[in-house]
């Protein structure tokens, strides 16, 4: 029994004339302790998939299961990393990190519950930070603050929504390893989203690319059968490392490509862009 | 090492200054510390120099345009002359704070200030019989010299035309005399009389316009102040009140002094003790007893006196400010659960809507009449009331004089300024990030968690920003309400000085202007400096 | 202990009493070594608000505070100053204020209920006189076109309302009526203005159980103003002319903005005008602060009467320095001074003496005349405030329920006793019925054993069958 299900799910946005399906008929398995990675272009609904499985939004039709069981709302055993950060303004690093911490942990002492906060704000290196407020931080601080809170929720499932797109080389490299020794250790399931074709050859079990939208769906995954630990240094050398970099960069410009032709159809009703519209939208752009 | 500190001071005080708002100050401190002089200089110039020049431009143009709007009621007063008014009202509360402090002084204190009193009594005496005497000279040269000389050519034109004018109509009545004989015998037609007759008419107004313009210009003069005179009396005025002034003093200090009161009573209730011990019948023991009784009873109530001292302008400040801020306190209360019930839940709204609309824009004196009708059923006896002894009781609040006008006006404040906190907190409830209800969806935040951790930290600098609008709109509904009630405040101060129609009340009023919009700004300023800290996007709040 | 021992005693008692005098009088507290003899009242209350509107004849009020009169008798008072008189009497019948200056119609007015009803007794009257009718710049040169004899700087009085009517006639014919103010339905201004036009054949207006404002028939209508307004609301042009107290008539000409042309006391020579009002339960729950309050008022009053050999009034202008604080009258020195001090302006050039303008003390007017009743009852008749015939009985009765004398002589007596007055400035032994006088503009003769004939000796006006 797989422990995160999809079965023909579809998500649509709106009502009405305006109703656009952007998901249509996913289905996924997720094993327990299976590491997915998802790629997709922006836009493509990736996110949306993302608050799908975290429980935030409903299928319109179709079903997603958790350990066999229906979900219906949210809850902190699928820790979801937002990919806006979703840090609360008003709360410094480390109260937004204890909101969390207090909720899912409600009988840890008060030492219990410092040092479970300091040791997550240390691995993702933002102990300096810790009395900041959000706005005083920069966007890749913000990004590890969140990934630091979800973390420290401890979820069987982490669901990752880009976690890392903000970082410098090095720091996303330790946070990689830290994810991974997380996963590996504590037995945990992740699904992460990401852009970066090294990030997710180098981390996921599977690769599962995400057409583009509307009406989105999950194409067949990629099989990364490369034996964890992987050393991001000698993995290079790999051969199916290799292999796989190819088929996948050559799916994502095919998809590209394919999704421009269609694009090019004369059967897809066009937006009407007005020069009124583009003014618009131009002048809301530099206010 | 120094200059770390000395960065570390420039930077809390530029802080500080930032919070409250005073950024106009920035560079001045910047400058202090060295920072980019020139840069500094700049910025010094073109944000406080010219605005403090354009400050003294408009009191010049002030000063000089004042004088020449004539009311009625005197002349528009001059900075001067309102500075002055507030100097005036700074000494009626000095007066009646050391009238107050004299009753009740103590023996040896008491005779201390005596002799100074008596001697300030003696040096002002003589000064006040002067200035009298030079108001009295005055007088003579205004009516000697100064009105007669100014009143000489309009008078010689008054009687010149006067006589003329009797010329005039008398010729009319000759011609008149005549013009009806030849009516009579048909040498003129009645038309032409008509005719006539009308043409006299309007000469005659066209007279009467002119003489009533020669009286007018009499009458001016008349009414022309003889700066002189004025002055004398100013000084002689000055004088004389401070000279009655310190004689109600020295009855302080000796006669109605409260220690000399209880010291006299004292005497007698000994006497009385005496006398009691000399009563020999039933009745005389009962009766002397009786009287004893009562003079300890006065004698314990002539302890606990003080003078029942005038209310000043200070007074009348304290007592608005704490009224605006029993209504702004009332108005916060119930507006701020109202409004997140209302963006929580929109059947709430629904319901609120029609109730919010309809009384949001009636006037506060509306309001103020029906809390009046209402606060006064409430309390039909309000000396024993237990609400207001209560109020009385506390210690500081007690002095304020606590009774119905002040909660009706706190009532009228509370309502007008519930609306805004209302609106706002429910627009901030409503419009909360849609990002932090999933952060509390996915934590499973609990009802009150959500309320308490999420929703309502995410409204406050809607709610702050609510509740300033509701000071300063309650701060001006007060005004206007203590005038109208006449419960003792800033509002009713202006209505008195409107009422005294005195030389000063327009000064008066203008200071008070300016006394109420000193204080508006300051509680504004809390304000701010409230939602600054309440904000969290560190973003500035507008001015 | 034995006879001698106890005469020893009293002696002693004796000398120490007479040394504590002789101490008193040698420290120079001449009227309080006086005092000392006499009983201090048993004070129910000792801190009092008494209110006031801005008005000179509040003077008795404002003196005993501010010459310790008040203090004498033990109270600390607060003089309160009240925004118009409805408001006064209002907070007079809540208990927020002890007692008043009202005016002689309130207590009369909220006994008999017309108003706010209350049962309001008075035992002191503060001043005769003190009203002033003014008219504004262009009805006063209406009125000398009218009548010639008024072109002169210092034209005769009285000036009746004879030259007015023209102009009221004027105004009539154009389908308007003349404005005016009055201070209070029941206030003796509304009377004295109403009886000066009347005089002259002027309908002022019937009150009617439907018209609670009087202009029921009126040719000239006549609304209520507050006195500090008056000169504003004459000078906006929304009233041509008002009947007021001081300093508002004297502030009209010091503002150039009218001409009074009578003052009440041409209209009714010597009559009363302001009382001590307070309520009747009050005045029963507190007796002897009651007491001690008359008690300072009368001493107030003969202060501010008093006279030298020359019969010029000494204290006035201490009084008037007092009442020009800004928390009492407020208005300026200059301004009270005129009419406090025996003269008033009639215009800028028309200064007169008028020595009996204000009267606090003399002609034993403090004390409360039934006959001054019976006159505001037979007026509020007159003009239809009361809305039916009454009987001589109820006017007799209806004055001794409001006008309370027998405080007053008990508050005399104690004074006596203490030596602050003289046995004649007391009448000691009346009936509370002042003599016939037919000292009125229009000569009519009042006698207030008579309320009903005098009411239909009036030619404007209601009238009743004498039964
Ligand atoms: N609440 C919403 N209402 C309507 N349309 C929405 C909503 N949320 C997302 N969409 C639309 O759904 C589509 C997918 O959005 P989504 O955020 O899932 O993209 P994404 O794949 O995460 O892109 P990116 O890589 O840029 O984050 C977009 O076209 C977006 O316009
Ligand atoms: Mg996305």
């Amino acid at each position: 029994m797989s422990f995160l299900s999809l079965e023909n799910a579809s998500v649509s946005f709106g009502a009405g004339n305006s109703k656009i399906k952007i998901l249509s008929d996913l289905n996924l398995e997720v094993k327990e302790n299976e590491f997915v990675a998802i790629i997709g272009f922006s836009g493509s609904g990736k996110s949306t998939l993302m608050s799908l499985l975290a429980g935030l939004i409903l299928p319109n039709s179709g079903s997603i299961k958790m350990k066999g069981k229906t979900v219906k709302e949210p809850g902190p055993e699928r820790g979801m990393m937002f990919q806006n950060y979703s840090l609360l303004p008003w709360l410094s690093v480390y109260q937004n990190i204890e909101l969390a911490v207090h909720q899912v942990f409600p009988h840890f002492s008060k030492i219990e519950k410092e040092n479970h906060i300091l040791h997550y704000l240390e691995m993702v290196n933002l102990l300096p930070a810790k009395g900041k407020k959000p706005h005083e931080l920069s966007g890749g601080m913000k990004q590890r603050a969140s990934l630091a809170r979800t973390l420290a929720m401890k979820p069987e499932i982490l669901l990752l929504d880009e976690p890392l797109s903000a970082l410098d080389a090095l720091t996303r490299a330790n946070i990689q390893d830290e994810i991974m020794r997380i996963w590996q250790e504590d037995k945990r399931t992740v699904v992460m989203i990401t852009n970066d074709v090294d990030e997710a050859l180098l981390m996921a079990d599977r690769i599962i690319p995400l057409t583009i939208g509307p009406e989105a769906t999950l194409n067949d995954p990629f099989i990364v059968d490369i034996d964890h630990p992987r050393d991001r240094t000698t993995i290079n050398a790999n051969r199916n490392y290799k292999k796989l970099k190819v088929n996948v960069t050559n799916f994502l410009i095919n998809m590209n490509l394919e999704a421009k032709k269609l694009n090019l159809n004369p059967h897809i009703p066009m937006p009407e862009l007005t020069p009124d519209h583009l003014n618009h939208s131009r002048s809301n752009r530099t206010f | 090492m120094s200059e770390k500190r000395s960065d570390q001071i420039k930077y809390s005080i530029l802080k500080f200054l930032d919070v409250t708002g005073f950024t106009v100050l920035d560079p001045v401190i910047r400058l202090i510390f060295r920072e980019e002089t020139d840069k500094q200089c700049k910025a010094i110039g073109k944000f406080l120099v010219v605005p403090i020049l354009f400050l003294f431009f408009c009191l010049t143009m002030w000063w000089k345009i004042a004088p020449q709007h004539k009311t009625k009621s005197g002349e528009v007063p001059t900075p001067d002359k309102v500075w002055n008014s507030a100097k005036i009202n700074h000494t009626f509360d000095y007066r009646e704070t050391t009238k107050s402090e004299d009753f009740i002084a103590r023996s040896e204190s008491r005779k201390e200030i005596l002799k100074q009193v008596q001697a300030q009594i003696v040096s002002i005496r003589s000064e006040a019989e002067q200035a009298k005497n030079q108001v009295l000279l005055m007088e003579e040269k205004f009516k000697n010299d100064f009105l007669p000389s100014k009143l000489e050519v309009p008078n010689t034109n008054l009687s010149n035309y006067l006589t003329e004018v009797n010329i005039l109509s008398n010729r009319r009545k000759e011609e008149l005399n005549v013009l009806k004989a030849e009516v009579m015998n048909g040498k003129t037609t009645k038309k032409e009389f008509v005719h006539f007759l009308e043409e006299q008419d309007k000469l005659v107004d066209q007279e009467k316009k002119i003489l009533k313009e020669l009286r007018s210009v009499i009458s001016e003069i008349r009414s022309q102040k003889f700066k002189p005179l004025e002055k004398a009396r100013s000084v002689y005025n000055n004088l004389a009140n401070e000279l009655q002034f310190l004689k109600k003093r020295e009855e302080f200090l000796t006669k109605s002094n409260r220690s000399v009161r209880v010291q006299e009573a004292n005497d007698k209730l000994q006497l009385s003790i005496e006398d009691l011990e000399l009563a020999t019948t039933e009745k005389d023991i009962y009766l002397r007893a009786k009287k004893v009784i009562r003079q300890k009873e006065s004698i314990a109530r002539l302890e606990g006196q003080q003078y029942a001292s005038a209310v000043t302008v200070y007074k009348q400040i304290k007592r608005s400010i704490f009224t605006v801020l029993c209504g702004f306190l009332m108005a916060a209360i119930i507006a701020i659960p109202l409004g997140i019930m209302c963006g929580l839940n929109k059947v709430v709204m629904a319901c609120l809507t029609p109730f919010i609309s309809v009384f949001k824009p009636v006037s506060p004196v509306v309001w103020l009449l029906i809390f009046q009708i209402i606060v006064g059923a409430f309390f039909p006896d309000p000396e024993t009331h237990p609400f207001f002894l209560f109020f009385s009781s506390i210690p500081y609040i007690g002095s304020l004089n606590i009774n119905p006008a002040l909660v009706f006006s706190a009532c009228t404040v509370a309502i007008c300024a519930v609306w805004p906190a209302l609106v706002n907190t429910a627009l901030g409830v409503s419009s909360i990030d849609k990002d932090h209800i999933n952060v509390a969806r996915v934590l499973r935040l609990g009802f009150k968690d959500r309320l308490f951790k999420i929703i309502i930290p995410s409204s406050l600098p809607y709610v702050f920003a609510g509740l300033r609008i509701s000071l300063g709109v309650g701060w001006m509904v007060l005004i206007a309400a203590e005038a109208l009630s006449s419960s003792d405040g800033l509002g009713k101060f202006v209505w008195d000085e409107y009422q005294n129609g005195s030389s000063y009340s327009f000064a008066n009023i203008i200071y008070a202007c300016f006394v109420v919009g000193i204080i508006g700004f300051c509680l504004d300023r809390i304000m701010i400096v409230l939602q600054r800290i309440v904000s969290f996007d560190g973003g500035t709040t507008s001015v | 202990m034995t006879k001698e021992n106890k005469i020893y005693k009293s002696l002693l008692l004796e000398v120490y009493r007479k040394t504590i005098q002789a101490l008193m009088l040698s420290i120079g507290f001449g009227a309080f070594a006086l005092s000392a003899n006499a009983e201090m009242l048993d004070l129910e209350k000792d801190e009092l608000k008494l209110g006031f509107i801005k008005l000179t004849d509040c003077a008795p009020l404002v003196i005993a505070k501010e010459k310790g009169f008040f203090e004498d008798e033990g109270l600390q008072v607060e003089v309160i100053a009240q925004p118009n008189w409805k408001q006064l009497l209002d907070n007079v019948i809540t208990g927020e204020l002890d007692g008043a200056h009202m005016l002689s119609g309130q207590p009369i007015g909220a006994t008999i209920g017309f108003g706010t009803q209350a049962h309001i007794i008075t035992a002191y009257t503060l001043d005769l006189n003190g009203n002033g009718i003014t008219v504004s710049n262009s009805v006063w040169e209406q009125m000398q076109e009218n009548d010639p004899s008024l072109m002169s700087e210092t034209p005769t009085h009285p000036i009746t309302a004879d030259s007015l009517k023209p102009v009221v006639e004027e105004k009539l014919e154009l389908g308007e009526k003349l404005q005016m103010g009055m201070v209070f339905p029941v206030s003796t201004h509304n009377y004295e203005i109403r009886y000066w036009l009347a005089a002259s054949g002027i309908h002022p207006g019937f009150y009617t159980s439907q018209d609670k404002k009087g202009f029921t028939e009126a040719q000239v209508e006549l609304s209520v103003t507050p006195p500090p307004q008056m000169p504003a609301t004459l000078e906006a042009g929304i009233i041509s002319g008002y009947c007021v107290g001081e300093p508002w008539n004297q502030q009209a000409v010091a503002k150039g903005i009218g001409v009074p042309v009578t003052t009440n006391y041409d209209i009714w020579k010597n009559n009363p005008e302001k009382v001590f009002g307070v309520n009747k339960k009050w005045a029963d729950e507190n007796p002897n602060t009651h007491l001690a309050l008359i008690k300072a008022l009368i001493r107030a009053g003969k202060w501010l009467d008093e006279t030298d050999m020359d019969g010029t009034l000494i204290h006035r202008e201490e009084a008037c320095r007092i009442l020009s604080q800004k928390n009492y009258v407020g208005a300026d020195f200059d301004v009270i001074k005129n009419s406090m001090t025996g003269f008033f302006f009639f215009q800028n050039t028309d200064k007169r003496e008028m020595p009996d303008f204000n009267v606090f003390f003399k002609y034993h007017c403090s004390y409360p005349w039934y006959s001054d009743g019976i006159w505001f009852l037979t007026q509020m008749r007159r003009w239809g405030q009361i809305t039916e015939a009454k009987s001589t009985q109820w006017y007799h009765e209806t004055a001794k329920k409001i006008y309370r004398p027998d405080i007053y002589l008990e508050a005399a007596r104690h004074l006596l006793e203490e030596g602050h007055i003289s046995k004649k400035d007391i009448p000691w032994d009346t009936d509370g019925y002042k003599a016939p006088t037919n000292e009125f503009i229009d000569g009519i003769t009042f006698d207030a054993r008579n309320p009903i004939g005098y009411l239909n000796a009036h030619k404007i006006g209601n009238k009743d069958s004498l039964n």
